[in-house]
């Protein structure tokens, strides 16, 4: 029972790291923005799926994919960018408009998944010639041990990126008084699309990791991480980039530990409930400070 | 009444009597049946979208639990049919006054719980004891099989659902609630008592889809959870709703009439594309028609006020 739960514990804190990724990129678009990307998760099948194509083509294993994934989605979402930010910040309701766009686009890639690639599921071959670490009484899964040393990795070229750097800085302007970033000068559109194409950077690096923690991928999970982002972005406080991480890390150990205590079916009922819960008694998040109720 | 008003009332009343004689006409049953389905969905969609601005993206639940509930009732405990579904509404109601605690919350935070809250019952209805529910399986509802009955029960929830919407946008409660979508701070300053009235608008809204779910599932004489809980329910109501026009009266119809009729054409000869072309229906509307049809022609032509509004 104890290298159970300490093997639930440690997982946990590896999907943890990976789910914290997720609502990063998440995160960032919803904090510079106030768009709530509801494609999050079929955006991360898309790559995923590119990162099987690529895996079939020039046989790159998942890691190897990232590099070509990435540019592609920094310019798709450059692109996004230039397609409907304008449009969503004019309408009547930014945030509900942004919502559902993204949800209408969520159905187009799932359709655009099923027609190129099929339903059946797909998988990428794992690369690595060992598939678990034993120290002790513990597995250690090595796809998942690798796939949250580079969500790690990511994460704190992130970090640096906000905290230490100009444009960085700029992007926790917008985060922090909209209004007032453009009265110092600071370009909130340039800034934006630049934010749009990090995010979808995320995401790519994100759905490539997918095939390595998981051996099948399939068109419809993408709601699955969609659900997963927002979860850990409110756990974290929506806006509050880092705090995604904290999330991810508080939602990956419920739902492992919770594993080890219910049936596997209901699992998902524990992310809902925290999320439910979440909401409803602290709506900042556990790091956030800007109260939304009335 | 102007002319336009006549014109208006003799064309619905016109509608009505024709989906009166349809299973008489040799045209094809279920394509009314679900066509006044979207109606009522989109009718009572926009009693809280449309006049009170709360997104419900988990409105599945509720036609979900009224499929359930009524199937239940009558396969387990056999309750007949016009009682159970009876009883799905007022499940349906219950169970929007037990979640009436998130309409605290406003905007994308209300629309996000909500869906939460949608999937947390789709997983927990499929979990019941397998005697229930019969699982991923579902219930087949076969010995109660009655089409044509249960056509114009749909009939009838339709036109209460209409009414009910044409009744809200005339009456106190319907200004009350267009006050509190526009300010709520303002309407409660005013003396309106927001959350009594956006509580009743809630229980509304949840009563029809309920009743809705539970006539459906004597249509199609067979309830599952994918079917039941699938999000895709909650995406065409909004999107039919939206795009007649939410906040008016004639929109919803409209919109579900002509979009289902749309839906279904792509549906039967690109199935593939279905996803694909609704998707990009509602990035399409969202960005450039947020007002859908009655909305915008309201805005073109203000003397149509009393036709649409």
């Amino acid at each position: 029972m104890h290298e159970l739960l300490l093997m639930a514990v440690i997982s946990g804190i590896l999907m943890g790291i990976i789910y914290g990724l997720i609502g990063i990129g998440m995160n960032i678009l919803y904090g510079v923005m106030r768009i709530v990307n509801f494609a999050h998760g079929e955006f991360m099948m898309l790559g995923a799926y590119m990162a099987f194509t690529l895996n079939r083509l020039w046989g790159l294993n998942s890691l190897e994919s990232i590099f070509v994934v990435l540019p592609l989605f920094f310019i798709l979402g450059l692109l996004l960018h230039a397609l409907f930010y304008e449009r969503i910040q004019q309408s009547d309701d930014p945030e509900i408009a942004s919502f559902l766009t993204f949800f209408g686009i969520s159905l187009v890639i799932t359709s655009v998944i099923l027609l190129i690639w099929k339903a059946d599921p797909r998988g990428v071959p794992f690369p690595f010639s060992r598939v678990s670490w034993i120290i002790g009484p513990v597995f250690l899964p090595l796809g998942r041990l690798i796939s949250a040393g580079v969500c790690a990795l990511a994460i704190g070229i992130i970090s640096v990126f906000l905290y230490r750097t100009y444009t960085g800085k700029a992007v926790r302007a917008i985060i922090e008084n909209r209004d007032a970033v453009s009265i110092l000068g600071i370009d909130v559109r340039r800034v934006s699309a630049l934010v749009f194409g990090i995010g979808l950077s995320i995401v790519a690096i994100t759905g490539c990791l997918v095939t390595l923690s998981f051996p099948a991928i399939t068109p419809v999970q993408g709601q699955t991480y969609t659900t997963i982002a927002f979860l850990v972005i409110v756990l974290g406080g929506l806006g509050t980039p880092l705090g995604a991480l904290l999330g991810g890390l508080v939602y990956g150990l419920a739902e492992s530990v919770s594993s080890v205590f219910m049936p596997v079916a209901l699992s998902p009922v524990v992310a809902f409930v925290i999320l439910i819960l979440m909401v409803m008694v602290r709506p900042q998040g556990l790091l956030g400070k800007v109260s939304t109720r009335i | 009444m102007g002319r336009h008003s006549v014109l208006a009332w003799a064309s619905i009343a016109a509608g009505v009597v024709f989906l009166f004689v349809v299973p008489l006409l040799p045209v094809s049953l279920p394509y009314f049946f679900y066509m006044m389905f979207w109606i009522t969905m989109a009718c009572a969609f926009n009693i809280i979208y449309g006049f009170v601005g709360y997104l419900p993206f988990g409105y599945v639940m509720f036609y979900g639990v009224g499929t359930y509930v009524t199937a239940v009732l009558w396969s387990r405990f056999h309750i007949p049919i016009p009682a159970a579904i009876l009883a799905s509404g007022c499940i349906g109601t219950a169970l929007a006054l037990a979640v009436a605690p998130t309409l605290r919350l406003r905007g994308i935070y209300f629309a996000i719980v909500n869906f939460a809250m949608a999937m947390v019952l789709r997983i927990l209805v499929a979990n019941l004891p397998f005697e229930w529910s019969g699982g991923s399986f579902g219930i087949t509802l076969s010995r109660a099989y009655r089409p044509l009955t249960s056509y114009y029960f749909m009939l009838g929830l339709m036109v209460l659902s209409a009414l009910t919407v044409l009744w809200l946008s005339r009456s106190r409660l319907g200004v009350a609630l267009r006050c509190i979508r526009d300010d709520a701070a303002a309407a409660s300053v005013l003396g309106i008592n927001v959350p009594a009235n956006r509580l009743k608008a809630w229980m509304i809204a949840a009563a029809i889809p309920s009743v809705a779910g539970g006539i459906e599932a004597w249509f199609t004489a067979i309830v599952d959870p994918a079917t039941s809980f699938n999000m895709m329910v909650t995406a065409k109501t909004i999107v039919y709703a939206m795009f007649g026009g939410l906040g008016t009266v004639i929109g919803p119809v409209f919109g579900a009439v002509f979009m289902y009729g749309l839906d279904d054409f792509i549906w039967g000869r690109f199935p593939v594309l279905n996803l694909l072309v609704l998707g990009l229906m509602i990035v399409f509307l969202i960005l450039f028609m947020p007002r859908g049809i009655a909305g915008t022609a309201l805005r073109k032509w203000p003397g149509l006020g009393q036709l649409v509004k």
